[in-house]
Order: structure tokens, then sequence, then C-alpha cells
């Protein structure tokens, strides 16, 4: 009887303790983790190609006239990239001018994702790179398609990213259209973030885009987070709260890069 | 030996899950294997080693989660202890007890770790929550309730130390 009060006691408090997940691993987890990464690896590669292949024979005649439609794409976007050139440089030869210095110098480290959280309460993603190749704590990830989260924890080979939606996430943001300064928490629950205005008149709408903001201490500034979805002003409008969807697919994203 | 297997069936199902049920998963939810192994071996062996492999698979499932390490412990285990306590009772051949047994037990335990989540802070909505993971969950796991209960009678007639497969 004595045992068992003292376990359930144990069990209680380690609860406690873990309530906020663990930046920091033992050595022996981070080697736990390094060993199962190449397993990991081996089931998520095999099941990638077999839904690729499956993907791609339910989508052919689909991908046939999408591929006509991008070939037009590439077309526009290969004179909308070499305008873009001339800015960039015309931008780093004022840059200079002014004495300011070129951010995100480094180049990104490009990873996979092997595995997931097995849990359906909270989420993460361990990607295939670690401290030997460069990833620190803290670093943001993202995807083409927009910001993912941020490192969590690291071991040599593999590093677990806290994703935006998960409910320990906040970082500041703007509205694109209005630069209004916004607080983007994750919810924890499925592909939802929450959207907090920072100032008292708030310029939002239905749609709007929301980009990271140089006052986010986690994000470069300017990097795509989502489109607001739904707005709720609250009892007499005083207290708004809007809903944003991530443009990053946190369920199906298969590569991401870190910036560093 | 059988025990190092349900050990092994539950990290290889835990694997699983952070993998390919993550990667085909409906509605961005995933089947809970390791629950379906804790309330099928609960029904099939008993009380004591319903609620040991619930609290080892719940164990093992936190720390691959990386947050509340024990609330599944916890929530798995009384959900062993449950199938083994009602397995005397209800446990036949009839085909329908397996997948039954899997979707009340997943409802109950999915629930209690809310609950438990909750307790620490959590702050998940109770009510949406139901509707949107508890509910959803115990329908996915009820597909892999028979796979499950034939692989863990197949597992059944692994002999144990100085005994026969039949003994627990």
């Amino acid at each position: 009887m004595l045992v068992s009060i003292i376990a359930a006691f144990m069990v209680i408090g380690l609860i406690y303790v873990t309530a906020e997940g663990r930046p920091d691993l033992a050595y022996i987890e981070g080697k736990v983790r390094d060993g199962l990464a190449p397993i990991y690896g081996a089931v998520s590669g095999v099941t990638g190609f077999f839904r690729h292949w499956v993907n791609t024979i339910r989508n052919y005649s689909r991908l046939e006239q999408e591929n006509a439609e991008l070939l037009q794409e590439i077309e526009l976007m290969k004179r909308k990239l070499a305008a873009l050139q001339y800015m960039e440089e015309e931008n780093a030869r004022l840059r200079e001018e002014l004495g300011f210095y070129q951010s995100n110098s480094e180049p990104p480290v490009a990873a996979e994702i092997i595995a997931r959280s097995p849990s359906n309460w909270f989420d993460k993603i361990i990607i295939n790179r670690g401290t030997a190749h460069g990833v620190e704590p803290g670093a943001p990830v993202v995807a083409p398609a927009g910001v993912v989260g941020r490192i969590y924890n690291v071991t040599e080979r593999t590093a677990e990213v806290m994703l935006i939606v998960d409910d320990r996430s906040a970082f500041g943001a703007k509205v694109l259209r209005s630069g209004a300064p916004v607080l983007i928490e994750g919810t924890g629950q499925g592909n939802r973030l929450r959207l907090k205005p920072l100032i008292k008149e708030m310029d939002i709408e239905i749609g709007d885009e929301i980009v990271t903001s140089s006052m986010s201490a986690v994000f470069p500034d300017g990097l795509p987070v989502g489109k607001v979805v739904d707005i709720d002003r609250g009892e007499y409008g005083l207290m708004l709260t809007a809903e944003v969807v991530p443009h990053a697919d946190l369920a199906r994203v298969e590569r991401v890069y870190i910036l560093r | 030996m059988k025990r190092l297997a349900i050990v092994a069936a539950i990290i290889a199902v835990v694997i699983l899950q952070s993998t390919i049920c993550s990667i085909v998963c409906w509605k961005g939810l995933k089947p809970d294997l390791v629950t379906v192994i804790v309330i099928l071996t609960g029904l099939m062996n008993g009380l004591v080693p319903g609620c040991a492999a619930g609290f080892v698979g719940g164990f093992i499932m936190d720390y691959f989660t990386g947050r509340l390490l024990g609330a599944g412990a916890l929530s798995k285990m009384a959900v062993g202890a449950l199938g083994g306590w009602i397995g005397p009772k209800i446990f036949g051949d009839h085909l329908l007890v397996p997948p039954t047994a899997v979707l009340v037990g997943t409802w109950v335990e999915q629930t209690i770790y809310l609950l438990l989540a909750n307790a620490f802070g959590r702050g998940l909505p109770v009510v949406g929550s139901l509707w949107t993971v508890v509910l959803p969950v115990g329908l996915i796991n009820v597909i892999f309730a028979l796979p499950v209960h034939y692989m863990l009678l197949a597992l059944a007639r692994i002999p144990s130390e100085g005994g026969t497969g039949e003994d627990g």
C-alpha cells in the first residue's frame, strides 16, 4: 500500500515537472534518439516513396494539365525573378551605403522530417539534422510556404521542432496590409493559430496576410505566417482575437529549412 | 519472453505511430495502437497484466511524446485495469467483443488523459476535444481491434519463462 502511494506521488510529480516539455535531454536520451533516427528515416522513407507513387498514379491527368500551366507560370516567374534580382542588388547597394549589414548571411540547413509525435494531443516533429550540422536550439524553422516553428531540443544527429501551433509557442508578427503589430499564439488544437492585437486601434480584416515582424525574437522579419480566417471582436468590441490558418501545411510538410 | 514480446510490440507501434500513421492520418488524427494493445491485453490476460501493459505502454508513449511523462501511463493503466476487471465477466469468442471493448476503452482512456492534461495546466477545450479527438480516435482504433487481437493471440502462444504459452 505504502509503495503504491509513493509510486503515485512520484508519477504525479513527474507529470508536473514535464508538463511544459523538456528542452534539455540527458546524454543517454540523445544517444537513444540518434540511434532511432535511421529507423525513423527508413520507415518514413518507405512510406514517402509509396505515398508519392500512389499520388502520382491517382493524379496523372491533373498533373499533365498542371504541368502545362506551370510551364507558363515559370516563364512569368523568370521575368519577375529578373526584376527581383535587380531590386536585390539595388537593395544591397543602398544598405551598404547606409552602413547596414546583411542578415541571414549563413545558408539555411535543409532537413527532412523523420518522425512526428505519436500522440494525438501534442504535435511536434523530429528532423534529421542536429548539432553535427550546425543546428542550435531556438533556431527558426521554415518551409517554402511559411514558418513552421523553432528548434526545441537538439541531439548530435536529430532535432525536435516546436511547431507554431504548439500551445507553448508565441511570437511577434504584423498584418501585412496595415502593418499593425500582433501576437501569434499556438492553440495546441489542429492547424489553427490565435492572433492577439498589440495596439488599441486594430486594422484587420478576414483574408489579411500575417507575416513575421522585426519585433519577433524568434523569426526574421517578413516571413509568411498565415491568413486570417475569423475575427472575434468580443463583447463591445474590446477584446479582439482572430483565428489564423498557417500557410505551411504542418500536418503534411516533409522538408524544412533551419535558418541560422 | 512473452512480456518482452509485448514491450517490443509496444515500441514498434509507437515508432509506427510516429512515422507511417502520422503521414497516413485521417483529419490529422492517427490511431492510438498502444491503447488498443493495452485494452486487449487486459481483456485477455486479466487485471494485473492489463495494468502493467498500460503503465509500461503509456510511459513509452509519453516518453516519445516528450510531455506530461506519466499522464499516459496513468490513463492507460486505468483502462488496462478496466479491461482486466471486466474481461472475465464479458469475454467470450464473439467477434464483436474486441472492437466494442476497444471503442469504449479508447473513449475512456482519451477522456482521462484530456482531464489529466488539463489538471496540469494544458488548458485544452474539454467539450471541443471530446468531439474532435476523443470520439474519432475511438472510431479509428476500432479498425485495428481485430488485427491487434489476433496478433496478441499469436503472442500468447509464445512460451513464458519456465511455463507454457498458455500462462500469463
